[in-house]
């Protein structure tokens, strides 16, 4: 996939680096505002996607697939920890804390749980469309057929 | 110190914490992470101290919440019992970890191995000390899989794999039978706690039988009774130190500890019988199968179904007392054979009876554990075993003379086998491998315990004092630990019982079994002539083939119509199911939809047609996008940014994705319809628009309380944000959402195995060199285990 545009090729990486940042920050407000791990998960696959077509180029440097079972993990792990506590799985806290300098941030477990859905999602998007992408060999062919039965 | 219920519970999860840090040590230690795991099996030999407590009747449980909302928990109960078979499996646990780590290759999967293997480990932990039948189910099930990882773990050879199948397909039928069997016992019997059930309230129900029935199959898949006895063989595919825990102490032990377990259930019901049977026809039909094997693991593979098979006749006969001196003498003696088989597999390269003899010259040590495990196995005194088989007879004379004549018969050929089995080491010197040496002393060390078990049972006293022969002996100090879970008094074991009837057919089993022995060759040619053209195993591969075709024939039968037709079949489901539920209730909530919809509708509609009618798929690719985009800004107009924005991005993945798969699909082309059909999608596509439309008009009418309220007023305080819908992702519904990401990581699996698979289909699969995936694996058992029918007949 050669793309000769060189407009592309070139603003490729300032908007996939804009991109990127937009998608934390959706990361990041999801718990207050429009947002959250699934939609900033599919912006960062998004982006990651532009990336190829635009420089052939990867993203990541690890192979998204990676990114499922340590996305489950994380997600997984959110549930557990609270049972360590002796509450039930899944259950979220959230509260408060006073920085240096950045002053008072909120924090909440609800948003590692976020992490794993963000990186489920960006490993699923990624692994299943660069297959495809990479695939060279045709599959087998589609039931000719039928289709001309249909 | 006494046993406390955290102890319990460590004693059961701490091989599965072992389980998880394996891999990591396994990278780094190699197989010497085996010395280190063998803390994973601490707790669980703490439990020792708990054994005063459990004798006079006063046991320890523990609890530990499950699904508190459904009143589950996993109840751990250490009565006599349970621990001293938590004992047992903790006991060989760590010596099988030991042994392991010399068994091992340089190149094998170590972490991966030794995961397994605690997993396993733990797994029955759980098992023994379950008192809750439904964590007891999960437990089993649990064996079941580990034992499948096991025993596949070298992947490459297809005997592992057949024999892992095998062994998961038959013990996983008895787990069904197992969940069934134990929703209908805590039906019918008020609880799910074993130590709580209504035993009268359950044999008078009409439940009574079919749940016996069930837990009975479970048991006897689990335990490798008749009929389901056939995968136990192929499972000596797993590695050695796997067949000595698979054998010993885990696995198929499970059936024989729920049948244990359950002894007061069925006790004076006609299961006791069956019971009874069932373990005798394994008993005799094992040993003499056991006797037509010419490799030593397939000979002790056959010599464990016939010893479950006396196990389950004890239990079924209710001589509990018996069967749990018999449980731990064949634990012990069967794990030290394994690991002299795998010491001898590991120095000669050899497994095979026929070209090896006299090894007791070059490998002395490993002749003297075999010694006194095999003739424990053969019940000769002053050994652990011949205490056992006595207490075998006995209960059999009462049983009547048939059960007597099988046990006698059965032990004759039991006799025979255990002498066929220590023939390789008399005689003259004999090994394809001339280069024999025996093993270093780390890797026969962690047998050495169990075979001098296997004598100190028969002749140490209890109390290290006394004359050895007259003296109750320590076998009496573990049986009697089980005492108060069964109800049965306490009673001594001696090696000299004084003369009785049971002793005079002991003499006459071992003169007959030598006998036997040494007119061998006419025997194995009767047994040859006598072969049936069928057996279990064929029985098994022509199921699974005959499913193979079943499977595949129904898919051609239902699978094989045109797209366009399975697209009409799906409609019409629709339509005829959402007609069913809505002609009896017409739907009459009609909101007005404010104009600015409309516009974006129309555009949606254009959109639409534009698909139906675009003449390249580019065009029509375009079209659906644009009816995505209109669908983006109806969630827009509904105030829904969330929703908006997630469905802009997927409109844009699905584009990428359409074009990176563009280039597969074959030229588009119009479809004809005959004027029939035309008319009959017509009729189909308004009935659909219909139901879909009547059914989002219904559920405007809420048939239960609306809940948006609840969100809306705790999503800050509870939750802690502002953003409702995100709130509910990741908080209020995070269990949903949890199944989601599964099911997405699922997904990706799924698409990445199918890719691969379809890429390189066409290419004959590489196999990954044999030498070097197992280096300890001699060539006879390929060349006998070829065709898995034949190991039996």
């Amino acid at each position: 996939m050669k793309f000769p545009e060189i407009i592309l090729r070139t603003f490729a990486t300032p908007i996939v680096f804009v991109l990127i940042a937009i998608g934390f920050h959706f990361f990041l407000r999801g718990h207050n505002a429009p947002g959250g791990g699934f939609i900033a998960g599919l912006i960062v696959a998004v982006s990651a996607l532009l990336m190829r077509i635009a420089q052939e180029r990867r993203l990541l440097a690890l192979s998204p697939r990676k990114l499922v079972p340590v996305g489950l993990l994380i997600a997984f792990l959110t549930g557990v920890a609270p049972m360590l506590l002796d509450r039930p799985f899944l259950t979220s806290a959230h509260g408060y804390v006073e920085l240096p300098l950045a002053g008072e941030l909120e924090w909440s477990s609800a948003a590692l749980f976020d992490l794993g859905v963000f990186l489920v999602v960006i490993g699923t998007t990624l692994t299943i469309i660069n297959l495809l992408a990479e695939s060279r060999d045709e599959p087998a062919p589609l039931d000719t057929e039928a289709v001309e039965q249909g | 110190m006494l046993v406390t219920p955290s102890l319990l519970l460590w004693a059961v999860f701490t091989p599965f914490v072992g389980a998880a840090v394996a891999p990591l040590l396994g990278r780094t230690f190699k197989a010497a992470a085996g010395y280190l795991l063998v803390l994973s099996f601490a707790p669980a030999l703490a439990l020792f101290s708990g054994v005063e407590g459990a004798r006079v009747g006063d046991p320890v449980s523990a609890t530990l919440p499950w699904v508190p909302a459904i009143n589950l928990s996993i109840a751990l109960h250490a009565d006599g019992f349970s621990l001293l078979f938590a004992l047992l499996v903790a006991g060989i646990g760590v010596l099988i970890l030991l042994y392991a780590a010399s068994y091992l290759g340089p190149r094998e999967r170590h972490g991966r191995f030794y995961s397994y293997l605690l997993l396993f480990g733990g797994s029955m932990l759980g098992l023994v000390l379950a008192d809750n039948l439904i964590a007891l189910f999960a437990f089993w099930e649990l064996t079941s899989i580990s034992s499948f990882l096991l025993i596949g773990f070298w992947d490459s050879r297809r005997a592992s794999v057949d024999g892992a199948l095998k062994a998961f397909l038959i013990t996983s039928l008895g787990g069904l039978a197992l969940l069934v069997a134990t929703i209908l016992a805590g039906v019918a019997g008020g609880s799910f706690l074993l130590s709580e059930l209504d035993v009268v309230g359950l044999r008078s129900s009409p439940l009574f039988v079919p749940t016996m029935t069930l837990f009975v199959v479970a048991a006897f898949t689990k335990s490798a009774q008749l009929p389901f006895h056939l995968w136990l063989p192929t499972a000596m595919e797993a590695p050695t130190p796997v067949s000595a825990y698979l054998h010993s102490a885990t696995m198929v032990k499970a059936g024989v500890v729920l049948i244990a377990k359950l002894g007061i259930v069925f006790a004076e019901t006609g299961f006791a019988p069956l019971i009874l049977y069932v373990g005798l026809a394994t008993m005799v039909w094992g040993a003499y199968l056991a006797l037509r094997q010419n490799d030593l693991k397939a000979l002790l593979a056959y010599s464990t179904v016939s010893q479950l098979g006396i196990l389950m006749a004890l239990y079924g006969a209710g001589d509990s007392f018996a069967a749990t001196a018999h449980l731990v003498n064949h634990a012990v003696f069967k794990a030290a054979l394994f690991m002299v088989v795998g010491i001898i597999d590991h120095e000669t390269k050899s497994r095979d009876i026929r070209t090896l003899s006299g090894l007791r010259r070059k490998l002395p040590l490993t002749f003297l554990l075999a010694l006194p495990a095999a003739l424990s196995m053969a019940g000769l005194p002053v050994l652990g075993g011949f205490i056992s088989k006595e207490l075998f007879y006995e209960q059999m004379l009462h049983e009547g003379v048939v059960p007597i004549a099988i046990t006698v018969a059965g032990s004759i050929m039991t006799f025979a086998y255990s002498l066929r089995f220590l023939k390789v080491f008399f005689g003259t010197f004999r090994c394809d491998n001339p280069n024999v040496h025996e093993a270093p002393l780390r890797f026969w060390l962690p047998a050495a315990p169990l075979s001098l078990a296997t004598i100190l049972f028969g002749v140490l006293p209890l109390g290290l004092a006394g004359n050895p022969l007259t003296s109750p002996t320590v076998a009496t100090w573990f049986t009697n630990l089980a005492a108060p879970s069964f109800g049965y008094e306490p009673k001594a074991l001696y090696v000299w019982h004084g003369a009785s009837l049971a002793l005079a057919l002991s003499v006459f089993t071992w003169f007959a079994g030598t006998g036997l022995h040494l007119s061998r060759d006419l025997f194995h040619r009767a047994q040859l002539a006598l072969t049936p053209g069928w057996n279990a195993n064929t029985v098994y591969y022509g199921f699974i083939e005959g499913l193979g075709h079943f499977a595949s024939r129904f898919t051609r039968l239902t699978q094989g119509a045109p797209f366009a037709t399975h697209l009409r079949l799906i409609f019409l489901v629709v339509v005829l199911s959402g007609a069913s539920v809505l002609w009896r209730y017409v739907p009459n909530v009609l909101t007005p939809v404010p104009l600015a919809f409309w516009v974006v509708i129309l555009a949606v509609l254009t959109a639409v047609v534009g698909v139906l009618r675009a003449r390249s798929r580019l065009s029509a690719i375009i079209f659906s996008g644009l009816a995505g985009i209109g669908s983006t800004v109806l969630f827009v107009l509904l105030s829904a940014p969330d929703l908006a924005l997630t469905q802009l991005l997927i409109e844009t993945v699905t584009v990428i994705l359409f074009l990176s798969v563009f280039r597969f699909l074959p030229p588009m082309r119009r479809y004809s319809r005959a004027q029939g059909e035309a008319v009959a999608d017509i009729l189909l596509s308004v009935g659909v628009t219909a139901t879909v439309f009547t059914t989002l008009v219904a559920v405007q009418t809420p048939i239960a309380e609306r809940i948006q309220g609840f969100f809306l007023e705790f999503s800050k305080s509870r939750g802690g944000g502002y953003n409702v819908v995100n709130v509910i992702l990741v908080d209020f519904r995070g269990y949903d959402t949890m199944g989601e990401i599964v099911v997405l990581g699922v997904v990706a699996v799924s698409v990445y195995a199918l890719l691969k698979t379809a890429s390189s289909g066409a290419k004959p699969t590489p196999q990954p060199p044999e030498s070097a995936a197992a280096p300890t694996e001699a060539a006879p058992r390929e060349a006998s285990m070829e065709k898995p029918g034949e190991v039996e007949a």
